[in-house]
């Protein structure tokens, strides 16, 4: 029920990546030379890598409900620490980038997915012709596109 | 019967100490294909063969093998080239000033990640205590209204975004001395508050550490950290991404 992530408890030095991190990192970042880019099949167990999404829908707010409903509110009043620290920079100019990240996975999940199965890779050659686009014909959908940022979360009164 | 492919990993400059005994996907040793300036690193694949979670993590822990020495320029997972000769082409001769312009921008840099996630009843006891009216609605809402309870859980989710807005912009200012950039990464837990990558000095790293250790102890029982590194500077290579154009 919870959606909590488990802590890593290794800060004196940085910790490798783990599954979670490649989103942000190989699948996304990189250099790439498109007409090479062939990923032919992804476990399914990649799927289960961000289960805990934050995501707009009447299942998440019913989780939001239950966890503040769990509160024993009689404790309240040993909540310091973080307001002290965080109040003076409240509503800053960092403009939090959480959006729609479950499409983002499932896009990229879905390019990956795809991409296994025409496997001609003869265009290589003919691609230098005179193209002014950057979309040779046949291009594969593994090259991993950054997702669109999209809003699927509402914001109501945000 | 499958034929074999390359896969490619990054590029080091050809004088880079890089670690001894690298394995690859599927535990392959590592090559090089280079020339006098640069060695591109690479490992043989079948050309059929499918990619498992083992296969995401090797390149990334390869990766980060080879930054903790020395700088390098990621590729993007899913590159394969049919032989050696195509990845000298593509990388040693036309793509070859780009590299040296990126190993050279990149000198002496690596890339740390620090995410921030808020322990749940922290940040909820937050968000109660600084809206009164949440508290309210909390308190009037009965328990099997479902329809006002997903009222309730959307208010809270919209104080949480708020309260994740603060915070991050807290853990972007915390780093801000110790990087040459920063940039921020989608976060993607319910309570994940902020997903920073930092591009740092090697010789900064030490200080850096101390700067996530300081922060931890700050946050402690209000949020958790995590902290994933030295990464190759993958979140500061977004302008220079290769297009085929590049041949033009």
């Amino acid at each position: 029920m919870t959606v909590m992530q488990q802590p890593n408890r290794y800060l004196d030095r940085p910790a490798p990546s783990s599954l979670a991190d490649v989103i942000d990192t190989i699948l996304d970042k990189g250099l790439v030379i498109d007409i090479y880019v062939r990923v032919s099949l992804v476990g399914i167990e990649l799927l289960t890598i961000d289960a805990r999404i934050v995501i707009a829908s009447v299942d998440t707010y019913l989780r939001f409900a239950t966890a503040v409903n769990r509160l024993d509110l009689t404790e309240v009043g040993d909540s310091q620490g973080l307001p002290e620290l965080v109040g003076s920079l409240t509503s800053g100019g960092a403009k939090s980038k959480t959006s729609g990240a479950i499409d983002g996975v499932k896009e990229k999940l879905g390019e990956l997915l795809g991409g296994g199965d025409d496997e001609e890779d003869d265009q290589d050659d003919e691609d230098e012709d005179e193209q002014e686009e950057p979309q040779p014909r046949a291009r594969k959908k593994t090259a991993a596109r950054r997702p669109q940022k999209r809003a699927a979360r509402s914001r109501s009164g945000g | 019967m499958s034929s074999m492919l390359v896969h490619v990993y990054g590029v080091v400059g050809a004088d880079a100490r890089v670690p001894e005994g690298l394995r690859g996907r599927m535990g392959r040793e590592i090559r090089r294909v280079e020339d006098d300036e640069l060695a591109v690193l690479v490992s043989d694949v079948e050309d059929d063969a499918r990619v498992r979670r083992e296969d995401l993590l090797a390149h990334a822990h390869l990766l980060e093998a080879v930054v903790a020495e020395s700088t390098v320029i990621p590729t993007r997972f899913g590159v394969l080239m049919p032989d050696d000769d195509t990845v000298r082409r593509e990388f040693l001769v036309d793509r070859r000033a780009h590299l040296l312009g990126l190993l050279h921008a990149f000198d002496d840099c690596l890339q740390v990640t620090v995410t921030a996630t808020y322990d749940e009843e922290a940040a909820l006891r937050e968000v109660l205590a600084r809206d009164p009216d949440l508290a309210a609605l909390r308190a009037s809402t009965a328990p099997g209204d479902t329809s006002g309870q997903v009222r309730l859980g959307e208010a809270v989710s919209a104080a949480l975004e708020s309260l994740r807005s603060g915070a991050a912009h807290l853990v972007i200012e915390w780093f801000r001395p110790y990087a040459l950039a920063t940039s921020v990464n989608e976060v993607r837990g319910a309570y994940d508050v902020a997903n920073v990558a930092l591009l740092v000095r090697r010789a900064d790293r030490v200080r850096v550490d101390a700067a996530v250790a300081d922060l931890d102890r700050q946050v402690s029982g209000q949020m958790s950290l995590r902290y994933v590194g030295p990464q190759p500077p993958y979140a500061f290579l977004d302008h220079v991404v290769i297009e085929e154009r590049s041949w033009a």
